[in-house]
């Protein structure tokens, strides 16, 4: 599966449109990892714990809007996007999506 | 005193069980939600929907036009408590994934019959946007630009 932001992938050429798909996964925060994220944000810095959290999230956003895209046919997906979005206190949804394609390998690129 | 005693027996029971029904009828209703979508997407097989900006092998055959569409949605106090049970260990939260998918599935049906209702046959160059409207409810906007796509496909 190729995975690109871009509009097109290039050296390949699109032979058919399959459509939208995307992927999406909600992540609660952890009550422990809160009171140390609570210190941190005295001193301010990087948050690991949540930068971790939240890139596990993400690749299994993606991952599942791959898997959508594979359900469909596709063999690759352009124009990928991320969106991250607070949906309550203290869990945060990250949201991937993009167009399904099939694509085959340009003669001479 | 036994009339005080059976209003009070009635009052609790009807206390305890009120959490049940809610989360009860929220959920036949997004069942009924899930029936509907479907219907829906049927109906709307024909629009393609593609976040690139331009549809690699054709041109509009009609004037492009901004197509939209919007929901905003909570879940029950029952399920939303529960939900919330995971804030304490962390972790994925399926009750809360699973609202989001059925309102972004409305969403883009809704944006699939708008398109069709303006005789459109793609909409191109779709977009999410999700934001938090109050404590417990969010909005899911999805628009593009609705386009008639030439004979081939």
């Amino acid at each position: 599966m190729i995975v690109v932001t871009t509009e097109t992938v290039p050296g390949y050429a699109v032979t058919q449109v399959i459509g939208l798909v995307r992927g999406n996964t909600i992540r609660a925060r952890h009550v422990g990892r809160d009171i140390m994220a609570g210190f941190k944000a005295m001193v301010g810095g990087e948050i690991k714990s949540y930068t971790e959290l939240l890139t596990k999230a993400r690749e299994e956003a993606l991952q599942r809007m791959v898997e959508d895209a594979q359900r469909l046919g596709a063999n690759a997906v352009v124009n990928l996007r991320f969106s991250t979005s607070s949906v309550m206190q203290g869990a945060a949804e990250l949201f991937a999506y993009g167009t399904a394609v099939l694509v085959q390998p340009q003669q001479g690129a | 005193m036994g009339g005080v005693i059976a209003i009070v027996v009635v009052v609790v029971l009807f206390m305890a069980a009120l959490p049940v029904l809610v989360g009860l009828q929220g959920w036949l209703r997004d069942r009924a939600r899930r029936r509907t979508i479907e219907a829906f997407r049927e109906q709307n097989a024909g629009v393609l929907l593609v976040n690139t900006k331009r549809w690699p092998t054709a041109d509009s055959t009609v004037a492009p036009a901004l197509v939209a569409s919007s929901t905003v949605r909570c879940l029950d106090s029952t399920r939303f408590s529960l939900g919330s049970l995971r804030q304490i260990v962390g972790g994925e939260m399926k009750m809360f994934g699973g609202n989001m998918n059925l309102a972004r599935d409305e969403a883009i049906e809704r944006l699939r019959d708008e398109a069709r209702g303006q005789g459109f046959d793609c909409v191109l160059n779709v977009r999410f946007e999700t934001s938090q409207v109050a404590a417990t409810a969010f909005e899911i906007v999805a628009y593009g630009t609705g386009i008639r796509r030439a004979a081939q496909g």
